[in-house]
């Protein structure tokens, strides 16, 4: 497989490290002071929506956006959409953190 | 005999090079040009091995890739290669091959009794005979069907060639230079497309070598050669012969297999047997030609019976005869080429069996033309031995049957497309009932199929199909120069008739590799295997090194017959790579033995080479293990001594290894406050402190001491192993989790070698290699004080961090790491007073666990900080990786397993890590589990084994005598559930 | 290897009694195995020339959050060249590289002699790029020769045509499963840099794949 890495151009996929689905966003989990009682409903939905966050992906037969690291090139985060069936590669974008950039992405939380 | 069967004239062998072979031990001779299979057909030698399972005499079917039977031992000792071809073996002075799958001899073969016994070796024989009892199964039949069933012998020792692996790229790939390929290639390369031009071969022209045709309305090789020379003067093309395409994967990147020095004895000084490589290519054309089918009838495997394709080829290419007396057998009017062929080459057609009805009236008159009779009926079976046919028995389309003098049939059933790699991406071939053979059908992306690949067998259309494919190739990948004209040459029409199994007496072989009979497949079809992938599994039709190139369409047609559908509803087998056998030295390339991953070394290692250290592989690195001294018998001798040093004086260690990372920028302390459980943001400069991360389900990630160096530099470390994965971890953190952190990252791990210095004299030695100005006193340099110091002497700054690993009084000391060797020489010099010694990991190792610091054993995937005895580092009050699932129920459970001590009651009693525990006395069981050992070591200073483990609710049980069960060494013993600090466990000796 | 001299302070005076002489020689990261020698094949001109580049400074300059305008800029009077955004390595003033290596960041190569102290150029950076030295932490390896490529494209997957990685390009990539950073210095001439523990066993491979065409192993060189 060959990914178009936005820096580096396409390279193996040797190069790259794979991190599953990109879509799951980190729940918001700044913590009530004085710390919640740890069998509050409050922290048992806090740590429901961590389930789904770290636990249920969707099983998708076709295009999905996926994490993978260029770790053997210039150590992007990128976020492929790739057909689960066939391997075809239709976007590649960078994560937007990569390198001093400031893209704002509210969807993924603050930061 | 002196290559009998080589014919006055003719070939492209070149006859002024006599070269000299051997099989089974007999002295041959071939000629430059040849290949083993045509060098074997000169010298008349008709029987070449016993087959797989009935052990039946058989000869040469093909002259190529595909050959299904003639498979032998090539060369001896360590470079003695099983099944190889021999219709793909390049013939060099001094070759030697022995037939295999006999004993003791090809003529006699012991085993050949099997042939006796052949009703119950039927599909399926393995999976109803060898059932029960199940015990036997290992012991007894598989050793014993090993040997009766089989192939070639492999050699026994390590493989003295080397294999590489390289990468190329390019517009257009070619895969086959027939006349279908070097059209292709030459359009693409004019047009000024970077072109490259595979063929399996050593000489390229695929079936121009073999039938002589007419291109551009002269002779065939004529054009070849004209060819091939423009090809030659065009700096984009590369021509690679011995190079087979074996396999299409994502993203237009071609396995390919380039038999670099299979043609000569030894491979020349440093250059490799085979090179593997990867080809990237923006298209790819597929010239790859059909494989000619045969049709299965009674004793169809007889030395003898060969395909009418290769019969020209060892006439045509090789100037070599396979009989004297040739009967051909076709469906089609290309089999009939052969008559041509043998014609020209003088030899005696006895017959041609044509099985259409519709026998074009020209065939006829061919036949009494030529002095051979022309028979419109069927071959129902041949008849001789072990030395090849001797009669062709025919059934008359008419209902007669007829009997022809032979000692050679050519058979033609048609030709089958090389579909192979066209349908490596899940493609289904295409079932095209005018030439009744499959068809390519959704290639790879960017793949195109040209020529007999795609069905159009004639050459004027391999000749044109491929000049198109070639310059559309090129233009789609970005190239519009002048692809120049096509050559051409005369129509042809191919016209044949399907006849894919005729009944007679004797075995109907499908697969001759396998020895699937035609009843093997009608058997599995009774039995309910009728989907082609369960008759392949079933029968294993179709399956080793031909992959049944030659043999599963006729399966499958056979499967359609009696299954009452038709052969596209019956479909195909999924194509996979590789398409050609390709050696596991190849894939392996240039990684094995010492090389078989890179090795990191650290800053000390030569130093440490010259103290004779012993090394032990810690992932990648090499790092010492310990330091023999002379003397010492055991390597638990030495790690003692190396223990009670540090405890009693000083020692020093070389703790590169572990991950450093420079962690820098405005927010660099928030960052960290959300990786760590704990708090960084408020440490002060010129601090370390423990931290811990943990994975997002809450589980502990990895560990080390982190250091402000500045108000926006953090000097983190981690474990050994887990330096990569955390580096990834925290760039998914800053670039994917908080984007808008000003946080920079970057491993440090290269930059500066790391030296624990570690005992009671420490500060004596750490004092002599510092600048004197530097103030080490526990006023002066705190625990867990860490800054930026001075060597004596030296204008060199270094980082000095007071952290212990061992429990004593320690300092670690970066230094740039062209300094390793040196500081470790001179930490020798200023530690010789005190009698310093080196140490090794086993050492760090018994102290960590003296001291219960948790490690990548304790750090095990499964362990949470509350069960590490870290619980309370996690800080309330701000948000981190892994915080909230922390939390859930059974991540703080009273009843997790917890790390303790654990200490074998007798003191003479060897504690091992994988040992479980048990409450005392009960039985082993997974009922009575309550935990496990996972460290264990001798420590000297308790002049005991101890270890550490995790026990279930361990904490609330210290001084509880449990037992620990240790069934791969096959012993329980009762220990004791301790503290897991066993030494100096208030932590005044690090603090001095 | 550092900003400073190659060899330094053979002995240090005897200030206190009975403290013994402390030697600072530096290793180079390929010392034990860089001789000039030949390796291969024997015959005919070499196909590969290898040697190992010694005395450089080496830091890796990476922008901090949204100020990579202002780190490029000041490169440019700090090292005489912008580092640009592409994957490229330019030259600079006094003998410097500047090598693209990712995102947002570079390394500036500079011979040892002609450096300025790390320290001094982190000032001159201040709240524009973070400022990692590597000159030890990484091996400077220089290939050339007719031979080359065919010697490289058994290590390295990128495409070396030069029309595709030309004079001046850089590339983060592996050799052989080894992180480093190339960039082409010449027709026939590559720079390679890898991460110090990995020299050796990089150096090895090299010379086992260029052995087919001769290796001139030149004696080590300073940048």
């Amino acid at each position: 497989m060959r990914i178009n890495c936005p820096y580096c151009g396409e390279r193996d996929a040797s190069e790259f490290t794979y991190l599953g689905d990109a879509s799951p966003v980190r729940p918001d989990a700044i913590p009530h002071d004085p710390p919640l009682d740890n069998d509050s409903a409050e922290a048992m939905a806090l740590r429901a929506k961590f389930h789904d966050y770290v636990y249920l992906r969707d099983n998708i037969a076709g295009f999905m956006k996926e994490n993978w690291y260029h770790g053997g090139g210039c150590r992007t985060w990128l976020t492929v959409e790739r057909s689960t069936l066939t391997h075809e590669i239709r976007s590649v974008e960078a994560a937007p953190g990569v390198g001093a950039s400031v893209k704002s992405s509210a969807k993924r939380g603050r930061g | 005999m002196s290559q009998s069967h080589r014919l006055a004239q003719g070939g492209v062998v070149d006859r002024s090079q006599p070269l000299n072979f051997s099989f089974d031990g007999r002295h041959l001779s071939g000629f430059a040009g040849d290949t083993l299979a045509s060098a074997l057909v000169a010298n008349g030698v008709k029987l070449v091995g016993r087959s797989f399972k009935y052990h039946r005499p058989r000869g040469i079917l093909t002259a190529g890739s595909e050959e299904p039977n003639a498979l032998v031992e090539l060369r001896t000792g360590a470079r003695k290669e099983a099944n190889t071809r021999v219709t793909v073996t390049e013939l060099y002075d001094g070759l030697d091959a022995n037939s295999q799958n006999r004993w003791p001899s090809l003529k006699h073969d012991v085993l050949a009794v099997n042939q006796l016994a052949s009703p119950i070796f039927v599909a399926g024989f393995y999976y109803k005979t060898f059932m029960w009892p199940a015990k036997f199964w290992e012991a007894l039949y598989e050793p014993m069907i090993r040997r009766a069933a089989g192939l070639g012998d492999t050699a026994k020792q390590a493989d003295p060639d080397h294999y590489e692996k390289a990468w190329a790229h390019c517009d257009v790939l070619v895969a086959g230079a027939g006349p279908a390929g070097i059209s292709a290639a030459l359009a693409a390369g004019r047009a000024g497309a970077r072109v490259i031009l595979a063929e399996e071969d050593f000489a390229v022209g695929g079936r121009l070598l073999s039938d002589g045709e007419e291109i551009n309305g002269k002779a065939s090789s004529e054009w070849l050669e004209s060819a091939m020379a423009e090809i030659a003067s065009l700096d984009n093309v590369r021509v690679m012969t011995r190079t087979a395409v074996f396999g299409a994967f994502d993203g237009g990147t071609y396995g390919l297999i380039e038999r670099v020095n299979d043609h000569v004895p030894v491979p020349p000084a440093h250059q490799p047997r085979h090179r593997l490589w990867h080809v990237v290519a923006k298209r790819c054309v597929i010239a790859m030609g059909a494989i000619e089918r045969p049709v299965v009838f009674g004793n169809n495997d007889r030395p003898g019976v060969m395909m009418a394709s290769a019969v020209r080829t060892y006439m045509g290419r090789f100037g070599a005869t396979p009989g004297r007396r040739i009967a051909v057998f076709t469906n089609n009017n290309d089999g009939w080429k052969t008559v041509d062929a043998a014609e020209r080459a003088g030899v005696k057609i006895s017959a041609v069996i044509d099985s259409r009805e519709d026998l074009p009236p020209e065939a006829l008159a061919r036949g009494k033309n030529g002095g051979f009779s022309v028979l419109n009926g069927s071959v129902t079976s041949v008849d001789g031995g072990r030395d090849g046919v001797t009669k062709v028995q025919v059934a008359l389309n008419g209902g007669a049957t007829a009997q022809i003098d032979a000692d050679c049939l050519a058979v033609s059933g048609g030709w089958n497309p090389a579909v192979g790699l066209t349908c490596n991406h899940r493609g289904k071939p295409q079932w095209r009932d005018d030439i009744a053979a499959f068809v390519p059908g959704g290639c790879p992306a960017g793949m195109t199929v040209a020529g007999a690949a795609d069905g159009e067998f004639s050459l004027s259309e391999c000749l044109s199909g491929g000049h198109k494919l070639g310059s559309d190739a090129a233009k789609a990948a970005g190239h519009s120069g002048k692809p120049g004209r096509a050559a051409k040459a005369d129509a042809e029409t191919y016209s044949q008739t399907p006849l894919w199994h005729v009944s007679g007496k004797g075995k109907a072989f499908v697969d001759q590799q396998h020895d699937v009979t035609a009843s093997d497949v009608k058997l599995a079809n009774r039995e309910g295997f009728q989907s082609v992938e369960h008759l392949k599994r079933y029968t294993t039709l179709g399956m080793a090194t031909d992959q049944g190139k030659t043999s599963n369409i006729s399966g499958l047609a056979i499967m359609a017959e009696v299954s009452g559908r038709s052969i596209p509803e019956t479909g195909t087998t999924m194509y996979r790579p590789p398409y050609v056998p390709v050696s596991i030295g190849a894939l392996a390339g240039h990684h094995r033995d010492e090389e078989f991953h890179a090795v990191r070394l650290t800053p000390s290692h030569h130093w440490a080479e010259t103290q004779g250290a012993v090394f032990v592989d810690t992932g990648l690195w090499k790092r010492a293990q310990w330091y023999p001294k002379a003397g010492e018998k055991t390597w638990l001798e030495s790690v003692n001594r190396e223990v009670l040093t540090v405890r009693n004086g000083v020692g020093f260690c070389d703790v590169t290894t572990l991950g450093k990372i420079d962690v820098m920028g405005s927010d660099a302390g928030v960052f960290l406050d959300r990786v760590y459980i704990n708090t960084f943001s408020k440490l002060a400069v010129g601090k370390a402190r423990y931290g811990l991360m943990l994975r997002e389900d809450g589980i502990v990630m990895d560990d080390g001491t982190t250091s402000r160096l500045a108000e926006d530099h953090y000097f983190m470390t981690t474990t050994t192993a887990k330096a990569g994965p955390v580096m990834q971890h925290l760039e998914y953190c800053r670039q994917v989790l908080w984007p808008k952190l000003d946080v920079q990252l970057t491993s440090a791990s290269e930059q500066w070698a790391q030296f624990s210095i570690a005992g009671p004299k420490t500060r004596e030695v750490l004092g002599d290699i510092l600048d004197p100005s530097e103030d080490i006193s526990n006023e002066g340099f705190p625990f867990m004080g860490a800054r930026e110091v001075k060597l004596r002497g030296a204008d060199i700054t270094c980082r000095l961090f007071r952290i212990s690993f061992s429990g004593e009084l320690a300092f670690e000391i970066s230094v740039p790491c062209a300094y390793g060797n040196a500081m470790a020489a001179n930490l020798m010099r200023a530690g010789e007073p005190y009698g310093i010694v080196p140490y090794g990991t086993e050492a760090l190792g018994v102290m960590r666990i003296e001291k219960g610091h948790a490690a990548g054993n304790e750090l095990n995937g499964m362990t949470t900080a509350g069960d590490l005895g870290l619980g309370k580092m996690m800080a309330k009050k701000k948000d981190y990786i892994g915080r909230v699932m922390a939390g859930r129920e059974e991540m703080v459970s009273p009843d997790r397993m917890v790390m303790v001590g654990i200490k074998p009651v007798n003191k003479l009693d060897k504690l091992y890590a994988g040992g479980h525990v048990i409450p005392k006395g009960a039985k082993p069981g997974a009922d009575t589990d309550q935990g496990y050992v996972t460290s264990a070591c001798f420590s000297p200073m308790l002049d005991q084994f101890l270890g550490l483990g995790m026990v279930a609710r361990g904490r609330d049980r210290i001084g509880e005598i449990m037992s620990v069960c240790d069934p791969l060494r096959g012993k329980t013993y009762d220990c004791e559930i301790c503290n897991p600090v066993f030494y100096d466990p208030d932590g005044g000796r690090q603090r001095a | 290897m550092t900003a400073k001299s190659a060899i330094r302070c053979s002995t240090i005076p005897m200030e206190v009694a009975n403290v013994p002489d402390l030697i600072w020689n530096e290793t180079a990261p390929l010392d034990a195995v860089a001789n000039a020698r030949r390796h291969g094949v024997q015959d005919g001109e070499a196909g590969v020339t290898a040697e190992e580049v010694r005395d450089f400074q080496l830091v890796l300059l990476l922008a901090r959050r949204g100020q990579a305008a202002a780190m490029r800029k000041t490169a440019k009077t700090q090292f005489g060249a912008d580092p640009g955004s592409e994957a490229k390595a330019v030259n600079g003033k006094a003998g410097c590289t500047l090598i693209w290596s990712g995102p947002d960041q570079f390394y500036a190569l500079t011979p040892a002699a002609k450096a300025k102290p790390v320290a001094d150029l982190q000032a001159k950076f201040a709240k524009n790029a973070s400022l990692s030295e590597q000159s030890n932490g990484r091996s400077l390896i220089r290939l050339s020769g007719p031979r080359v490529c065919d010697c490289l494209v058994k290590m390295l997957s990128i495409d070396l045509h030069p029309d595709v990685f030309a004079v001046g390009d850089a590339a983060s990539t592996q050799m052989a499963h080894m992180a480093v950073n190339i960039w082409r210095d010449g027709e026939d001439v590559f720079n390679i840099l890898v991460f110090t523990s990995f020299a050796e066993s990089l150096w090895r491979t090299i010379l086992d794949h260029g052995a087919e065409f001769g290796v001139e192993i030149a004696a080590p060189t300073a940048l």
